[in-house]
């Protein structure tokens, strides 16, 4: 449901014609994804320096995205080579053995390495679900079930549309009033 | 700002024309309440999605600092595939002082060549004389050498018969296991051992 393709293709033409701005907004759209993954492979510790290393690489191959892919699935390779070498890198300062490649990357797809997640990070994660739940619940019906069928649901605006028996344009100013409400529980959460 | 919004909410949900796109991103850009606002709903989709938020302000600003140090890059940059950049790798570490072993069989068998071409000398004469069609053919031009450029006979003799007893030398101290350069370098030149 959060991968859209369509969003991406966007940002992602105006990024490789030079645009920051385009290329900033899918740094904020796949930043969680993208430490959650390789935390997995390195660790909480070095997730983060991690992650950005990945975006800065994915920038300067930004070019070479052909589009035989989603964005986020080249993205989300770059992450774990990314990884694997500052695996690699780690593992010779210290003196310890090399991983297996080949497995490192293994457990990227199964999640078999570390997932220590912070105690913190999903009480939050937890404490959002459960706040725009209760702010979706608060809605008015019409409000409601716009939201509901396009985030939960994952329905496009005309098929909401269509199930509503309403214009495109009321659908869209329907989810654009749920968010501004669920926004509101959204803000000291995120932003406090 | 309520405009703005409207276009945000209809970005992520890829309702947005292109010119609404230009426009977002052109506010976004100006507004941090927007920019926040982008993050703060795929934030609320990967909590969903059960993806743990642990990215802060800073990571965003790090990377965008990062990219704004970077020198621009050509435009034909295609990442290579990962398997064979790790193949490459692999193999440039693996290679070490082995690189050494080609290299000195290379340089002794440039230094066969010399020594035999250098002693031979009658090779030149089977090569066929570069003429005006076949050097216009290539392109150049030819020069003759003359014979100041021929090793002369009685030097190749001499150095012939220095190396042929340099290389006995050799045998007869069990120096060399196998046949020395020098001596194998004189024997495939004009050496005839049962010769008169």
């Amino acid at each position: 449901m959060s991968i859209d393709p369509d969003v991406d293709i966007q940002l992602v033409a105006r990024a490789q014609a030079g645009d920051t701005r385009a290329f900033e907004l899918l740094v904020r759209k796949y930043q969680h994804k993208i430490i959650q993954l390789v935390s997995r492979l390195v660790g909480d510790g070095d997730a983060p320096d991690v992650a950005q290393e990945t975006f800065i690489r994915a920038w300067r191959a930004m070019k070479g995205f052909q589009g035989n892919s989603a964005f986020y699935t080249w993205l989300y390779r770059i992450g774990i080579n990314t990884a694997k070498n500052h695996l690699v890198s780690r593992n010779r300062r210290q003196g310890t053995h090399d991983i297996d490649i080949a497995d490192a990357e293994l457990y990227g797809h199964t999640e078999q390495l570390s997932d220590k997640a912070t105690p913190e990070a999903q009480a939050l994660t937890e404490e959002i679900k459960q706040k725009v739940g209760e702010a979706i619940g608060r809605l008015p019906p019409d409000l409601r079930q716009a939201i509901t069928l396009r985030e939960l649901e994952g329905l496009s605006y005309e098929e909401i549309a269509e199930a509503m028996d309403c214009p495109i344009g009321t659908v869209r100013s329907r989810i654009f009033r749920a968010r501004e409400a669920i926004d509101l529980v959204l803000q000291p959460l995120l932003d406090g | 700002m309520s405009m703005s919004k409207q276009l945000l909410s209809a970005a992520v949900d890829a309702a947005a024309t292109e010119a609404e796109w230009d426009a977002l991103i052109e506010v976004i850009d100006k507004n941090p309440e927007i920019k926040s606002g982008w993050g703060r709903i795929w934030a609320c989709r990967d909590a969903h999605d059960g993806v743990l938020l642990t990215a802060s302000e800073d990571f965003c600003s790090g990377v965008m600092m990062a990219i704004a140090n970077e020198k621009p890059l050509p435009s034909t940059v295609v990442p290579l595939p990962a398997r064979t950049v790790a193949a490459a790798n692999r193999s440039r570490r693996s290679r070490g002082w082995r690189t050494l072993v080609p290299l000195s069989a290379a340089a002794g068998v440039v230094a066969a060549v010399l020594v035999v071409g250098g002693l031979g000398g009658n090779d030149s004469e089977n090569v066929p004389p570069l003429t005006a069609s076949s050097a216009a053919a290539v392109n150049i031009t030819p020069v003759s050498l003359g014979n100041a450029a021929r090793p002369d006979a009685a030097k190749a003799a001499i150095l012939n018969a220095y190396l042929m007893e340099h290389s006995n030398s050799l045998v007869e101290r069990s120096m060399g296991g196998t046949l020395a350069n020098a001596r194998f370098a004189a024997r495939t030149a004009d050496y005839r051992p049962d010769a008169p």
